[in-house]
């Protein structure tokens, strides 16, 4: 026989008295019951465990030892976290109910389903609406006060949100009707339609069962509906909700109301997502329930915890309702870009337009190639700037602004393709860069043309370059003619633009800002704007950084130091590669124009391209729900660079998944690669070498 | 104990034909039906069925088989018992007619070497498993042991004899017993008939005037599809080939769709009965029975006027409907031909696009053209394509569909294809949010011919077209020549792609391989 712990003497003692020791038994249970018989013994000891944790040894959930926070969480590793956890299929746990009467649902995290990784954190973006200082907390602590009135008062602890708000008013003064319509709107304004419950709700009502709705909760029957009417759902018979009926499902009042109210001989099932309110309580009670898992706590612990509290749960949220509804699992590549890079394309999207109205940019250039989704997420978002997609590579800019690179030029051409791992000849070296007609001229140097450019002779090749440097300006001068026409059409009628790249260095942008203003003295100033600026040498290029040269969105020698060594430090400086594929393109990459103007491209990558598809698809779909949600309330587009960067972090603390997923990913690592052979590396390739 | 006669049942369908068979066949006798659980929802009358069966034993199909492994012995264990309870002995039954013995009770009866009659699952089934085998995909287990014991084609040797409809089978069947459920009901007295209609919840026929009406499968619930495609396929099959019929939806008594919603102006007929009574159903019969792959059609498709059936091809290429209806509309403005060749398309798509699928009447310029249409073919046959295109003629017109994007009309040493080929990209987009489960993205389909005549037309053809149950529009407009010459560029540069793709993939196979 079973006997249930909820709403008991002990229940309360034991679990209810404490929030955190309430959550992590909810938890545990959650997680040791499913699909298998509970194991009481068990039970208890763990809440026993957590009790000696919280109550007696006084400890908050920060420090608690079972708590992800203090060991650092990573991301779920072994597939699509989509994956992680099967739910059964929408039409298969809308058949189970349909040997029922009548069908109650549950309201939030069920039916109806909010981007926050906390309820109560909406309270967040209520108190921006209200103008009110640490509003969430003053909430948070109205409604505990109300309920605590409540129960010296009647008995029970069930309010309405209009006692919660006569508490927030004592401590602020707002009016309560303003208050609980703020709050009300903002709910409506988040709330969304469970697109898998949708499909069940719709499949019952159209078998012709009896649907209610049933929901402890402190917003009235009347905003319930209203909530219901905005997500689409139709057909209900009634609401149930314990501030109404002054009594609730965790307590077992509501099911005895809804029994009585429903009649005998009908047979009742409930809908909800809480272990211990929908079903313990709904069992004991004498109806039977489903388990729908709430999608925040299926996703929550692969959530990064250290993002700020509104971007951090706002992204959780998103990510969360997406990846856990139960409707679609999800490709490994698009979720790759849904949830470690959709934020941080949404941020730096978000960061250039801001940039573009203070310095009153005209046209965002995005540069070819990373600026392909950028420009994609940025027009999503904003109509008040154009923008236009750039070809334009670090091979072209090495050409074209030679005067400014002859460091950059030097060790790209010499110093990084002697110590890269494709071995390659001067010749194909020379050739790469539109310099061939520099082959015959080795031999004077004593260099033959086919041996293999390596460490021992970087210095020999150096002199050979430095000592041509004449030629070499004048070959490229006379091709950047052509770069001039292109950019001329460009920035037409344009008295600023911007130039937007990725990283790390900056040259690029820079590279454009020099030709633009120094080299062709057009009429246009070039705002230089980068995701991450990042440099081996110390000083690569912090002047530029602190001049306002260059400005980059997550981190630099200058601000948030500690990503930049992260990011520098580990994995032996492979992330930028990781980071890369958010921002790579379905074309080849751009290396300039030949003798008659027309544009050259390196050979296509074509074996990366679906799973560049599909990484566009997922942070394509991150940003237009992160758009829609925030469409009221665009102030929660203002993503720090670091909230930006985090999800990013997240995934490379353990490779796994990388490497699992992304190790056939074709990567150029050095630029000006040999052209005759085209033996890209492959991201296992580099990590092997690597030694990862 | 007194012998008596078993009927294994899962469906409405197998439910018909016990009520018939034990009625026309074995009306004195003792007969007792082994019913699923499953169908106590949809046919919640099923006690009424009391008149034809002594004995009603429910069982529960999802019985434990904690034993994944050996569901042989789970199903042993699990009957036994079921027997044991009812006080019945199977050994005592003179005769047991299990429909759709690939399932938990024929493994049953099969491990145990206990005879009995085998009753094909639908019409038709007995001589064509592979639609069986095909839903089985997704249970391997229960796939193994059906294969092991040969009860998909009813060739284990304890099976005493067959029944089905011969003329629904891909071929004649030897030692089958003929058994036309839609016949045999006609054999039954009114009383019958109206008892039958009954327990199916038909009390009265259906007044309402429709001119065609949809056979629906449970294709989400058996895993074949999601559940959005089901809707998706059911959305486009009314907006192509009964657009302006008012139909009818017949959901299997399984499907769990909701129509009414997906289409608020069709009817649908909610009472779970099987197909073969619909033609009884109806006061004013309507003209049309139409199916992707329902076998209900082979029982009674030959009640109406017409049927239309698309198929098991159909149902895995659907999402091709529209390359295929633009190929068709432009093939009409450009030409009067009536027979068009077809290589790799989906099999009886073309002629029932163009038998129901609006296309409009074509004009009246050329008329002696040969037109050809290619989908997918695979890589061994593309040397077929390559000769088709060196042997056509100047007024000759090939449309590539290119359903699964491949490009098998390309190959590096035959960039001269592209000076005579015309792109046409299908633009799409969403009229409403609400059930909506295509995609938006466009998609392109390319003509080739010589006659620089025939690619202007092709060039300046352009098309407006509301799905309105799918919610999307549908449009392809004129171009002119330079986003023509764009058009090429880029679908060469994606073809070249694909191809590169192509070798890279094979290379990266032979590589493992060795």
């Amino acid at each position: 026989m079973h006997i249930s712990f909820a709403g008991t003497t002990l229940h309360k003692l034991f679990v209810e008295k404490n929030e955190y020791v309430e959550r992590e038994y909810e938890n545990y249970i959650r997680v040791n019951s499913e699909g298998s018989k509970r194991k009481r013994l068990m039970e208890w000891l763990f809440l026993m465990r957590v009790n000696l944790a919280y109550l007696i040894l006084n400890r908050n959930s920060k420090k608690h030892p079972l708590n992800n926070e203090v060991r650092g969480k990573l991301p779920y590793l072994d597939g699509p976290e989509s994956e992680s956890y099967i739910r059964p299929r929408e039409i298969h746990f809308a058949h189970s109910l349909l040997k029922y009467d009548v069908v109650s649902f549950d309201v939030f995290d069920t039916l109806v389903l909010r981007p926050f990784a906390k309820p109560s954190d909406l309270f967040i973006v209520v108190g921006n609406r209200l103008g009110i200082l640490d509003f969430a907390d003053i909430r948070i602590n109205a409604e505990k006060r109300a309920r605590e009135i409540a129960k010296v008062k009647k008995g029970n602890t069930e309010v309405t949100i209009y006692d919660i708000y006569e508490q927030v008013r004592r401590k602020t003064g707002i009016d309560i009707q303003y208050g609980v319509e703020t709050e009300l709107n903002t709910e409506l304004d988040f709330c969304l339609a469970n697109p898998y419950m949708k499909h069940v709700w719709r499949i019952v009502r159209n078998q012709e069962k009896r649907i209610i709705v049933t929901s402890d909760m402190y917003l009235t029957g009347d905003m319930i509906k209203k909530i219901l009417d905005k997500c689409g759902y139709f057909g209900y018979e009634n609401v149930y909700v314990s501030c109404d009926w002054d009594c609730s499902k965790r307590e077992g009042g509501l099911y005895k109301a809804i029994k009585h109210d429903i009649g005998k001989g009908c047979s009742i099932v409930h809908v909800g997502d809480n272990q211990v309110v929908d079903k313990d309580s709904a069992i004991k009670n004498g109806i039977e329930s489903r388990l729908y898992l709430n999608c925040h706590e299926l996703g929550n612990k692969y959530r990064p915890d250290d993002m700020s509290a509104l971007v951090g749960s706002f992204y959780s949220g998103i990510v969360n309702i997406h990846l856990h509804n139960g409707l679609n699992t999800f490709d490994p590549y698009y979720e790759y870009g849904f949830i470690y890079g959709g934020l941080y394309v949404v941020g730096f999207c978000s960061w250039i337009h801001e940039k573009a109205i203070e310095k009153g940019v005209k046209k965002i250039l995005f540069l070819s190639r990373d600026g392909y989704i950028y420009q994609k997420v940025f027009d999503l978002f904003f109509d008040d700037v154009p923008s236009e997609y750039v070809y334009w590579s670090r091979i072209a800019n090495i050409k074209y602004a030679i005067e400014t690179q002859r460091n950059n030029f030097l060790k790209n051409i010499a110093e990084y393709k002697a110590t890269g791992v494709v071995p390659v000849t001067y010749e194909e070296v020379l050739a790469s860069v539109s310099l061939s007609g520099l082959v015959t001229k080795l031999k004077e140097y004593g260099i033959r043309y086919q041996s293999i450019l390596t460490p021992q002779n970087i210095k020999r090749f150096e002199d050979f370059l430095i000592d041509n440097w004449g030629y070499i300006l004048e070959e490229y001068n006379r091709q950047s003619e052509k770069a001039k026409d292109y950019f001329e059409g460009i920035v037409s009628g344009c008295d600023v633009v911007a130039a937007v790249d990725v990283g790390w260095r900056g040259t690029g942008p820079l590279g454009i800002k020099y030709l633009i203003e120094d080299k062709w003295k057009f009429d246009c100033t070039v705002e230089a704007l980068v995701a991450g600026s990042l440099t081996v040498e110390r000083a690569a290029n912090v002047n530029e950084i602190m001049n306002g040269k260059l400005e980059a969105y997550m981190f630099s020698r200058t601000t948030n130091t500690d990503l930049l060594d992260n990011h520098l430090k580990t994995n032996k400086n492979t992330n930028c590669i990781y980071f890369e594929l958010f921002s790579q393109a379905q074309a080849p990459s751009f290396s300039g124009w030949d003798s008659e103007g027309e544009m050259l491209f390196d050979i296509p990558e074509v074996e990366n391209y679906e799973m560049i598809n599909k990484i566009h698809d997922g942070i394509m779909d991150f940003a237009s729900r992160y758009k829609d949600f925030s469409d009221k309330d665009t102030y929660l587009r203002m993503i720090s660079g670091r909230d930006a960067y985090i999800p990013f972090s997240m995934i490379i603390r353990n490779l796994t998944y990388i490497k699992k997923y992304f190790k056939g990913f074709s990567f150029a690592r050095n630029i000006s690669g040999s052209i005759n052979e085209q033996s890209i590396e492959t991201i296992e390739e580099i990590m092997i070498k690597t030694g990862i | 104990m007194e012998s008596y006669n078993l009927y294994h049942v899962l469906s409405t369908y197998h439910l018909l034909f016990s009520a018939e068979y034990s009625r026309l066949k074995h009306k004195e006798e003792r007969n007792i039906l082994l019913v699923s659980n499953t169908l106590l929802v949809p046919v919640p009358n099923i006690l009424k069925l009391k008149d034809y069966f002594s004995e009603i034993v429910v069982f529960n199909y999802f019985f434990p088989r904690d034993r994944v492994d050996d569901i042989s012995a789970c199903s042993r264990e699990y009957f036994d018992d079921i027997f044991c309870k009812a006080r019945l002995d199977i050994r005592d039954a003179k005769e047991i007619y299990v429909c759709n013995p690939s399932d938990y009770f024929g493994v049953y009866l099969a491990s145990n070497k206990i005879p009995f009659t085998f009753v094909e699952d639908a019409a038709g089934l007995v001589s064509n498993p592979t639609l069986l085998q095909l839903v089985h995909d997704n249970y391997p287990v229960k796939k193994y042991y059906c294969s092991y014991y040969n009860l998909y084609d009813a060739t284990n040797s304890i099976i005493k004899g067959v029944i089905g409809n011969k003329n629904a089978q891909l071929y004649d069947v030897p030692h089958l017993e003929h058994f036309d459920v839609v016949h045999a009901f006609e054999l039954l007295d009114e009383n019958d008939q109206q008892s039958i209609r009954s327990v199916f919840g038909v009390n009265n026929c259906i007044e309402s005037e429709v001119d065609a009406v949809i056979l629906t499968e449970h294709l989400a619930n058996q895993d074949l599809m999601s559940y959005e495609e089901q809707m998706n396929i059911y959305q486009i099959m009314k907006d192509f080939f009964l657009a302006k019929s008012r139909i009818g939806i017949k959901p299997h008594p399984n499907d769990l769709c909701y129509y009414e919603e997906l289409f608020p102006d069709q009817m649908v007929i909610r009472m779970k009965f099987p197909s073969e009574i619909l033609p009884s159903v109806f006061s004013i019969k309507p003209r049309l029975i139409a199916t992707i792959t329902s076998t209900g059609i082979k029982n009674i498709g030959d009640v109406f006027e017409d049927k239309l059936i698309l198929g098991l091809d159909y149902r895995n290429h659907y999402i091709s409907t529209l390359r295929y209806y633009v190929a068709l509309c432009i093939i009409a403005s450009i030409s009067n031909e009536c027979e068009y060749e077809e290589l790799g398309t989906v099999a009886e798509l073309v002629p029932n696009l163009r038998k129901y699928g609006d296309i409009p009447i074509g004009s009246q310029l050329k008329t002696q053209e040969r037109i050809i249409i290619i989908d997918s073919v695979d890589e061994d046959e593309r040397n077929g394509v390559f000769e088709i295109i060196e042997t056509v003629k100047e007024d000759d017109v090939i449309v590539f569909i290119n359903g699964n994007e491949r490009f098998c009309f390309y190959d590096y040493d035959r960039k001269e294809i592209w000076d005579d080929i015309i792109p046409v990209t299908i633009n799409k987009s969403q009229l409403r949010n609400e059930d909506f489960y295509s995609d938006t993205e466009t998609e392109t389909i390319y003509f080739y011919t010589k006659s620089s005549g025939i690619r202007r037309d092709i060039e300046m053809y352009s098309l407006e077209k509301n799905l309105e149950y799918t919610g999307m529009k549908v449009t392809v407009y004129e171009n002119s020549e330079q986003e023509q010459r764009i058009k090429v560029l880029e679908g060469l540069l994606a073809a070249t792609e694909k191809r590169l793709l192509y070798y890279i993939e094979k290379e990266n196979a032979n590589k493992d391989q060795q």
